[in-house]
């Protein structure tokens, strides 16, 4: 980065500049040149300067529908079936991702397809890609028929890029597995690679089935009381007609238990001739009552439990469920682990249970569910995605709510307990890295939640109302843009970052290791614009960005009150002096020592007192003088008499000698 | 009775003695003192100073001026006739008095050259003490700082 791209000026140089960018000195981007979506992400033309062959194209992710946390670790997957991701890269300041260009047209346009088909041309290389991701420890999350793409003819299909986009949050709900489809988009976390085979089951069944109707993201209840009384499979491929070897195939890439599916490996030499069979969920001969519903599996007992936590609580207390789920299920650890639940519960006098203890009488019924928390159902590993939904605008992608409840369960140690009760893997890690966020960033009200989105995903924008469209994702970007063309509003409790601006900045500085600043943004000190000029500072200091001229001007005029703690005019002035100078030097360090300085201030504020104190005493002088009269005292009288005798000898001896003399 | 008021009584009446005398040896003499040293004389009965100072300073002052009338007298060896003569002259008379009043006002005038010099003092102290308050109120602010870090606090409170 160059230090004079700091200057408001070339800033508008750059600006002209801007449509082209270069990502690491070979790919050109055409910002110009917009290119139709890939896998729900704005798409740019770019260029290898490097291999005129290479078709690619530029993804550029909003800012509330960031690239995923991993997005870099993904880049490294390779796989002949997949378009590769070759570059993510931010010094541009903006997250651009360059990846291959589609092949052909996506599978949403091309619908007829026959079983032999889609298992050669579909399942085998998305479950070889998948198989390539499992490997890596990620998961794809963003199988669907606009993300996959045929070449035609008897070329095998290419899956888009999972990576530009936040797990799972633009799947239709036919999609995703039950543990998904119960969360808000944005709660949905990354999930397994066994959440993936499922997506993939799901696109087969949605080929086969002639693509029709898909469904939106936010999915309703119905459909999801549906999927969980009759099965996924059923509910999605009970209408087809299937040859019972891909039925079997089928029914068991879309099992509702995640451990029932099979892995990318077992579907790599998938064929007509291979079987498989789906285990069913266990079921009850007899069903039990939760409410007005009758249930007969674990899995819809925690459904219809979380939304109806005082009839559950009644069951658990009075044993009926630990009979039922021994004597129906056989699943006797089970029962055993709700026995203590029920001792638990009856110590409270309560009839409906604690959020932390109706959180875990689900984890222990279904393990495979989300973390369910007060109506809220979500995964740890999507808090951070939780935190960037909240801040959107009209929130329809988290409820109001969704903050408290994920403050409340992290304070509460719900996150912890439900990383022990569940069955899917890397909730644990997952909830140590939210309470090492939480810890770092001081995120102690709901009000602060907005600092965990940039605390867990490095690759994260800026969020600010004011440059959220500018995909901001490094904070010397931020820097340049606030000391270019950003213009401030005035506002009495913002100065010149908003709340987003300061945590994004913090956060970023805080990866950089100016942790200890969190403290200041929750509010120990001074005014709002001295906060930003000293956390400015810093920044300025830490990514050596030179002058930041147009930062000095706009904070300027604001530090004036602050000048106001000085009491001696001549100091005001002097400090004036100094601030406007540094301010011309685009000096932010300089301005915040003029501007705060402790020890000045508390001198100043003695030497006030010593003049007040002189003041007192000259205005006391004054007044008794005022009150005195000039008066002749008797010693000056006497002192007069003998004057004037002395005179009057000296006259007598005058006129003596005068006679004497005539 | 104390010794000093016996010694009063004794001194009066050897003045007595020393006036009779006079009277009857230098009667020209005493004409000439009595009538050029009238206004000490009368000073003596009105002069409410202590030890009777005023007339003590007026004393030389008067003595300056019979100094002249009296080396007159001496030369004519005392005679009453040039006493009188001396006296009838306007002019004798006048500058004696005139000289007990000339003691009197050079008193005065000291004092109020005395007077006005302690008023200059006074008032240079008073300018003093004004220039001194104006600077003050020039170079500090007297209300309390408006953003004082309390106030700070509040408002980041609400943040």
């Amino acid at each position: 980065m160059a230090e004079d791209d700091f200057s408001p000026d070339t800033g508008d140089g750059r600006s002209a500049d801007s449509d082209r960018i270069t990502v690491e000195d070979r790919y050109v981007i055409d910002a110009t040149r917009r290119l139709p979506d890939l896998a729900g992400c704005p798409a740019y033309a770019v260029k290898d300067a490097l291999s005129a062959q290479a078709t690619l194209v530029a993804l550029a992710p909003p800012a509330f529908q960031p690239a995923r946390a991993e997005a870099s670790q993904m880049a490294r997957v390779r796989s002949p079936h997949l378009l590769a991701a070759h570059a993510v890269d931010e010094a541009s300041g903006s997250i651009w991702i360059i990846c291959d260009a589609p092949n052909g047209a996506p599978l949403s346009q091309n619908t007829g397809w026959s079983e032999s088909a889609l298992l050669e041309r579909v399942i085998q290389p998305i479950a070889a890609v998948l198989h390539a991701y499992n490997a890596a420890g990620i998961t794809h999350r963003a199988i669907r028929p606009d993300n996959v793409f045929d070449p035609g003819g008897r070329a095998p299909v290419k899956l888009g890029p999972g990576l530009a986009a936040p797990p799972a949050f633009l799947q239709p709900g036919q999609f995703e597995p039950l543990s998904s489809l119960l969360c808000s988009p944005a709660a949905r976390g990354a999930g397994t690679i066994a959440d993936d085979v499922f997506s993939l089951g799901a696109l087969s069944v949605w080929l086969l089935g002639g693509g029709s109707g898909l469904q939106s993201p936010t999915h309703p209840d119905t459909n999801i009381e549906e999927r969980i009384l009759r099965g996924s499979f059923d509910v999605l491929a009970g209408h087809l007609s299937l040859s019972p070897e891909v039925a079997g195939l089928l029914a068991a890439m879309l099992a509702d238990d995640p451990d029932a599916r099979p892995a990318p490996a077992d579907l790599l030499n998938v064929s007509e001739r291979k079987a498989f069979t789906a285990r069913k969920q266990v079921s009850a001969d007899a069903p039990i009552r939760v409410g007005s519903a009758q249930v007969r599996t674990t899995r819809a007992l925690a459904w219809h439990g979380a939304r109806n936590p005082i009839a559950l609580a009644n069951l658990v207390r009075r044993g009926v469920i630990e009979r039922w789920l021994t004597h129906e299920l056989g699943l006797t650890a089970v029962a055993a682990r709700m026995t203590a639940i029920g001792k638990e519960l009856t110590m409270t006098e309560d009839a409906a249970p604690s959020p932390s203890v109706l959180m875990e009488i689900i984890a222990v019924l279904d393990p495979s569910l989300p973390l369910h928390w007060q109506g809220e159902w979500f995964w740890i590993d999507a808090i951070g995605m939780i935190a960037t939904a909240s801040l959107m605008s009209g929130g329809v992608q988290a409820g109001p709510e969704f903050p408290r409840l994920i403050l409340e369960a992290a304070q509460a140690g719900g996150l912890l307990r439900f990383a022990q009760a569940t069955s899917i893997t890397g909730q644990n890690i997952a909830a140590q890295t939210v309470h090492a966020a939480l810890h770092n960033g001081r995120v102690e009200r709901v009000a602060d939640i907005g600092r965990l989105t940039y605390l867990l995903n490095p690759g994260q924008s800026c969020l600010s109302p004011d440059c959220a469209g500018k995909r901001l994702s490094a904070a010397w970007a931020l820097l340049q843009w606030l000391n270019g063309e950003f213009t401030p509003t005035t506002s009495g409790t913002r100065g010149l970052l908003d709340r987003q601006m300061t945590a994004f900045l913090l956060a970023r500085g805080d990866r950089s290791g100016l942790i200890e600043q969190f403290g200041n943004e929750s509010g120990d000190g001074y005014l709002p614009w001295l906060k930003d000029l000293a956390l400015l500072a810093q920044m300025q200091s830490r990514y050596q960005t030179g002058p930041l001229l147009g930062v000095a001007r706009k904070i300027l005029p604001h530090l004036t009150p602050s000048l106001k703690l000085w009491r001696n005019r001549t100091t005001r002035t002097r400090r004036g002096e100094e601030l406007a100078a540094a301010a011309e030097s685009g000096d932010l360090a300089r301005m915040a020592e003029v501007v705060v300085d402790p020890r000045s201030v508390a001198k100043d504020r003695s030497d006030w007192l010593v003049a007040q104190n002189e003041m007192r005493r000259l205005t006391q002088e004054q007044i008794a003088l005022g009150k005195k009269l000039p008066d002749v005292s008797p010693t000056l009288r006497a002192e007069m008499l003998q004057v004037a005798t002395a005179l009057g000898a000296l006259a007598a001896i005058g006129s003596l000698c005068l006679e004497v003399i005539s | 009775m104390t010794v000093a008021a016996r010694m009063g009584h004794s001194m009066k009446w050897v003045h007595g003695l020393a006036c009779g005398a006079a009277l009857a040896w230098l009667p020209g003499y005493l004409l000439l003192a009595v009538v050029l040293f009238l206004p000490l004389i009368v000073a003596y009965f009105f002069d409410r100073s202590q030890n009777q100072a005023l007339v003590r300073m007026m004393l030389p002052y008067e003595f300056a001026a019979a100094i002249s009338p009296m080396y007159q007298l001496w030369l004519s060896e005392g005679s009453v006739d040039t006493a009188l003569r001396l006296l009838t002259d306007p002019v004798v008379p006048i500058t004696a008095w005139l000289s007990a009043g000339l003691g009197w006002f050079v008193l005065e005038a000291a004092l109020l050259v005395a007077k006005l010099s302690k008023q200059y003092s006074f008032n240079k102290e008073k300018n003093e003490i004004t220039r001194r308050l104006k600077e003050i109120a020039d170079e500090w602010d007297h209300d309390p700082p408006p953003s004082e870090v309390g106030g700070a606090k509040s408002e980041l409170g609400r943040r």
